[in-house]
């Protein structure tokens, strides 16, 4: 149910002039910020993505402790040394090291190849109405490049990050996806808004594209993007509708859908009705919201008279905060409050005050809250604060981390004269790739939005972990 | 009926918030006729400081609120007069529109620049108390913003109407130099009424943020719903004004309280502000024209026919050459500029020669190119097609505002553009579910450098018609409906249809643009024709020049570099901002803009040659058009 949708995003900050200004045309939707929220983790089954073949699989003396313990990527050898052993590594973060052990670099084998280093590229929307919107997947990025080199790297061959910034536009994306082309290897762990913009760029010239998770369909279906998030707009889960339908059964009954009405939002609201009923849920009152409404008031008076007992929102943190003060202003307390996936994060909670306890919703990652939980995730903060001392962890980095381990544990595999086509054969096998144990389990290959998600609540000042109690619960994936 | 007690209850209250954001404007207008877009990007400002010093910094309301409201907004307000309005209170309506729009542009780099994107809580007055009305509850909140809306409404009737200062202010608008002659001091009024408008811009910032939240942009742009409001009193009078602000108020709250849930009708519910300002403008009496006035705007030189058509060729030969040497990636930069630059030629007719605002160019541009994309874009008749739709949407939205002028005019484009978002752009009917349409490109040209290439021909052919047009008849007419419309009227001339006809072509050439621009992307969205894609575009124009031709290729450029400058920049961010808006606010008092720099420049060099022709040549830089 609700919230794949980072084409959602586009909503608000469309509003702005500021955006006009950032590039007239540079028209996005906010959102995508938080979209990213839906991240993979891997679930209870504990399954580890692609890496099943790990890096190991090349050989080396793979670091048993990796995420692996807990069915992350496991086996990841280290080509150039574990994590713990690597140069780069003090203070110990350890983790499942880079693989490629006893591989040797060979020679420039493909473009962005020399035999010393490998140039990839990340394209994410940093300037633009929302200022850093993925800045998180950039820093993420060469977080991971900066551990992968500190442990030797990749068969020998250090990481070069050539960071570009689609500005929330179509045209960014295309110019940063024909930059790609000609300068890197393959690009990894890119988000962008638009990222429509560049996908037949990207596929035209042959360029391996893991990317932190696609936001439009023509992205998601490009042959050669791979979403370490697999989330694809075509499909939706049922584990959501489920899950809430469970909890509150009578409440499911007498439900209401609120989306803000901006980009692609329709369809996945259709998609969502569709699925949300097949599961038994009755929507009592669905409400378009024009993203320049501000006064809520009147919709809460609306559910109030209809006697709503289960209310889902789509839009991004702002507008959640004010549905919910207004709830709170008009004493209306339905059984659930479900927030889009887009909306979850520390902006929602820091800014809507004691208005948003007692939120739902519904990501398929790990929640950063629990990122320490896990070798992999204590990686990813440990990495981000050397190469960007300061910058807290986000569900936008969170993916885009996972794109890059995908990208190395792949790569590994290759061996020393790694080609793009190979590279491209090698990810078009990964169909259950958890992150390394950030994600829920998802099908890369398969372009099919994950299954299975976690569910969480804001409790106090924090989101916390509602159900289930460990790993994810699955439904099935409806085609839409 | 307790429903619609309740209802009415909330649609009070928005109302009411309307009200103030509105009473500001008033206000400004009032004392100094310029229509201040930047408005509520003031109260934007001000409501992130008092968030700074009461929530952040945890001084006391009272403190907060007096610093705020007492000491940084009139300053602000005292200082935007004296350095940057003082001189727009007889100038065109294009310039000080352009100019506010620089301001609001530059507040919302300062606010960002200041006070980075992050959740910042902020609490109501009262907390969660308040009183129950019906079914509804009427919070501490909602009161205070009623109350402060009614006492404002009060003060500013005494004040404008009742006391010598408010009369003085009035009359400092009408005439200066007569009130100075009376002993009044003109310049003083000018400066204590923008200190109040921006007393009034914070005390609604503050007072709508709880429920807007701490946002840049929708505080910001606020306003524009409330404009209509105070349309309704013509800008002038606060009574109307308010009235309008509690119909407004109501009639959004019974939309969503009575009509159907739809996608259609909730594009009708928050198009209300606009249908309600078009309603307002059809019923105002037409505006008499100025008499004994004549405002002639110096302009460039119009180049000769043979000396245009040889630019015109070193102009494509050059961005042929600049594809070639451009790396791939940059050449649809190129191509980006030159349709931007079209787009500007389309208001170098319209506001160049017409001396007509438009305010949502960017809705016609969308109009040419979803048309193409609809024919498929393959073939140069489809681009033909695009343009001449877009030339009727043009002419039909002159139509029914033809007997405005002036700044009404520049409203009603603004409101058109607005209907464009909520109620055609909007609809999946349009751009389908996936809110995207794909296009080809004319002649099947994949070639990026042979698109682009195509793209400069065609500007300079419509550059060359468009300077034909100047130089001949229509040029000259225009020309003088421009600079003095009661003397065109006293000729006999029906300026009713001149001004239909160019707003059509105006919006030919914008619909030409678009389709091009379809081809160019390969597809395009409905977000890539907001309302608010346009305010920079004629900021930009009037900084690159609008009056010219080079004018526009300048501003076309300026305009793709914006996202580009930050995207490889991204540390310019809200600075880049600042810095356009300063520039804006700078050079906006010359339509000329840098063109008429660049062709002084050029002057200055070529006098400074020794050559045979050029001895004795006065310096012909502006000439009187």
């Amino acid at each position: 149910m609700r919230f794949r949708r980072p084409a959602t995003l586009v909503a608000a900050a469309v509003l702005t002039l500021t955006t006009a200004l950032a590039g007239c045309g540079s028209m996005l939707t906010p959102e995508q910020r938080a979209a990213v929220s839906g991240n993979g983790g891997y679930g209870a089954s504990g399954g580890n993505g692609g890496g099943a073949a790990g890096p190991d699989a090349a050989g080396g003396p793979g670091q048993a402790a990796g995420p692996g313990a807990a069915g992350g990527p496991a086996g990841a050898g280290p080509g150039g040394g574990s994590a713990a052993a690597g140069p780069g590594s003090p203070g110990g973060a350890k983790g499942p090291g880079i693989g490629g052990g006893g591989c040797k670099p060979g020679a420039a084998s493909d473009k962005g190849v020399t035999p010393n280093s490998i140039a990839i590229g990340n394209a994410s929307d940093i300037s633009g109405v929302v200022p850093s919107l993925f800045q998180g997947a950039q820093d993420a990025t060469k977080a991971f490049a900066a551990y992968a080199n500190a442990n030797g790297g990749i068969c020998g061959r250090t990481l070069d990050v050539h960071a570009y910034d689609t500005g929330e536009t179509n045209s960014g994306d295309k110019a940063a996806a024909q930059k790609g082309c000609g300068e890197t290897f393959a690009m990894v762990g890119s988000m962008s808004a638009w990222d429509n913009g560049g996908a037949s760029d990207t596929s035209g010239c042959g360029e391996p594209d893991v990317r932190g998770m696609s936001q439009t369909k023509d992205r998601a279906n490009a042959p050669t993007s791979f979403g370490a998030h697999s989330y694809n707009p075509g499909y939706y889960s049922t584990a959501g509708a489920d899950y809430f339908g469970h909890k509150y059964p009578d409440g499911v009954k007498k439900a209401a859908l609120l989306y803000i009405n901006q980009g692609a939002v329709q369809s996945e609201v259709d998609a969502e009705t569709k699925v949300d009923q097949s599961r038994g849920w009755n929507f009592i009152y669905t409400q378009p919201i024009d993203v320049s409404d501000v006064n809520y008031s009147p919709y809460v008076l609306q559910m109030q008279n209809k006697g709503v007992q289960v209310v889902i929102f789509i839009g991004v943190a702002q507008h959640g905060v004010r549905m919910a003060k207004a709830m709170q202003q008009q004493g209306y307390k339905p059984q659930a409050f479900i927030v889009d996936q887009a909306i979850y994060g520390d902006e929602y909670v820091s800014s809507g005050g004691s208005a948003v306890d007692g939120t739902y919703s519904e990501i398929q990652s790990l929640p950063l809250e629990e990122l320490n939980s896990t070798p992999e995730g204590q990686l990813y903060v440990q990495w981000l604060q050397r190469v960007k001392p300061g910058a807290k962890p986000t569900m936008d980095g969170l993916v885009a981390w996972s794109a890059a381990r995908l990208f190395a544990t792949e790569l590994v595999k290759l061996g020393p004269n790694p080609t793009r086509q190979g590279l491209l054969a090698a990810l078009a096998g990964v169909h259950d790739w958890n992150g390394a144990g950030l994600t829920a389990p998802m099908d890369v290959a398969g372009r099919k939005t994950p299954p299975c998600s976690m569910f969480v609540q804001v409790r106090g000042p924090r989101w916390t972990r509602d159900g289930p109690a460990s790993g994810y619960a699955c439904g099935s994936l409806a085609g839409v | 009926m307790s429903s619609f007690l309740a209802f009415t209850v909330i649609g009070l209250v928005t109302g009411a918030g309307y009200a103030i954001a509105a009473s500001g404007l008033v206000v400004t207008y009032t004392t100094s006729r310029v229509f201040n877009i930047a408005h509520g990007s003031v109260g934007m400002l001000m409501a992130f400081l008092y968030w700074e010093l009461n929530t952040h910094q945890g001084w006391p309301v009272w403190l907060s609120l007096l610093v705020v409201v007492g000491v940084a907004a009139p300053l602000l307000g005292w200082l935007t007069e004296k350095y940057v309005m003082r001189t727009l209170v007889d100038a065109p309506v294009s310039v000080s529109l352009v100019i506010s729009v620089g301001l609001l542009v530059a507040w919302v780099g300062t606010a960002q620049w200041i006070w980075p994107p992050k959740g910042r809580d902020v609490p109501t007055f009262f907390g969660e108390s308040g009183i129950k009305v019906g079914h509804t509850m009427v919070t501490g909140q909602d009161l205070i913003t009623i109350g402060v809306a009614v006492v404002v409404a009060g003060a500013l009737y005494v004040l404008l109407n009742r006391t010598r200062v408010g009369i003085e202010m009035r009359a400092a608008v009408d005439n200066r130099t007569l009130v100075s002659l009376h002993g009044g001091k003109p310049q003083l009024m000018s400066s204590l009424a923008w200190a109040i408008g921006s007393m009034l811009a914070a005390v609604a910032g503050i007072l709508l943020t709880p429920v807007v939240q701490l946002d840049y942009n929708e505080l910001t742009l606020l306003v524009i719903s409330a404009y209509a409001a105070a349309i309704l009193g013509r800008l002038t009078s606060l009574p109307l004004t308010f009235l309008g602000a509690v119909v407004l108020g109501l009639l959004q709250s019974y939309a969503i309280g009575y009509l159907p849930t739809n996608n259609l009708l909730m594009g009708v519910r928050a198009a209300i502000p606009t249908l309600f300002l078009f309603a307002v403008m059809l019923v105002m009496p037409e505006v008499r024209l100025r008499v004994g006035q004549i405002k002639g705007i110096l302009a460039v030189p119009v180049p000769q026919a043979r000396k245009a058509g040889v630019w015109g060729v070193v102009f494509v030969v050059a961005v042929a050459a600049l594809g070639l040497a451009l790396p791939g990636f940059r050449v649809p930069q190129l191509g980006l500029a030159l349709v931007y630059a079209l787009v500007m030629l389309s208001l170098v007719l319209l506001t160049g020669y017409g001396g007509h605002v438009s305010l949502g160019q960017f809705s016609l541009v969308g109009i040419g190119a979803v048309t193409v994309a609809k024919l498929g874009g393959g073939s140069p008749w489809d681009i033909l097609a695009g343009g001449l739709v877009t030339a009727v949407v043009g002419a039909l939205v002159a139509l029914p505002v033809l007997r405005l002028t002036g700044l009404y005019l520049a409203l009603s484009t603004m409101a058109f553009a607005q209907l464009m978002d909520k109620l055609v752009f909007q609809s999946p009917y349009l751009f389908g579910l996936g809110n995207t349409l794909s296009a080809h490109r004319v002649f099947g040209l994949t070639n990026d450098r042979a698109y682009v290439t195509l793209i400069a021909v065609v500007f300079v052919l419509i550059a060359l018609a468009l300077l034909a047009v100047r130089r001949g008849r229509i040029g000259r007419v225009l020309i003088a409906i421009r600079d003095s419309p009661a003397a065109v009227g006293t000729l006999g001339l029906n300026q009713k249809v001149v001004r239909v006809a160019v707003f059509a072509g105006s919006s030919f050439i914008a619909g030409i643009a678009g389709g091009l621009l379809a081809g160019l992307q390969g597809q395009i969205q409905a977000t890539d024709f907001e309302l608010f894609v346009s305010l920079p575009l004629l900021l930009l124009a009037v900084v690159g020049g609008v009056t010219s031709v080079t004018g526009a290729a300048i501003g076309g450029f300026l305009l793709m570099l914006l996202p580009v400058l930050t995207s490889e920049s991204p540390w310019l961010g809200g600075l880049l901002f600042q810095l356009i808006g300063s520039a804006a606010v700078a050079l906006g008092r010359d339509s000329n803009g840098l063109a008429s720099k660049a062709f002084q420049a050029a002057w200055w060099v070529r006098s400074r040659v020794p050559s045979n022709q050029s001895a004795g040549r006065k310096e012909p830089a502006h000439v009187a058009a």
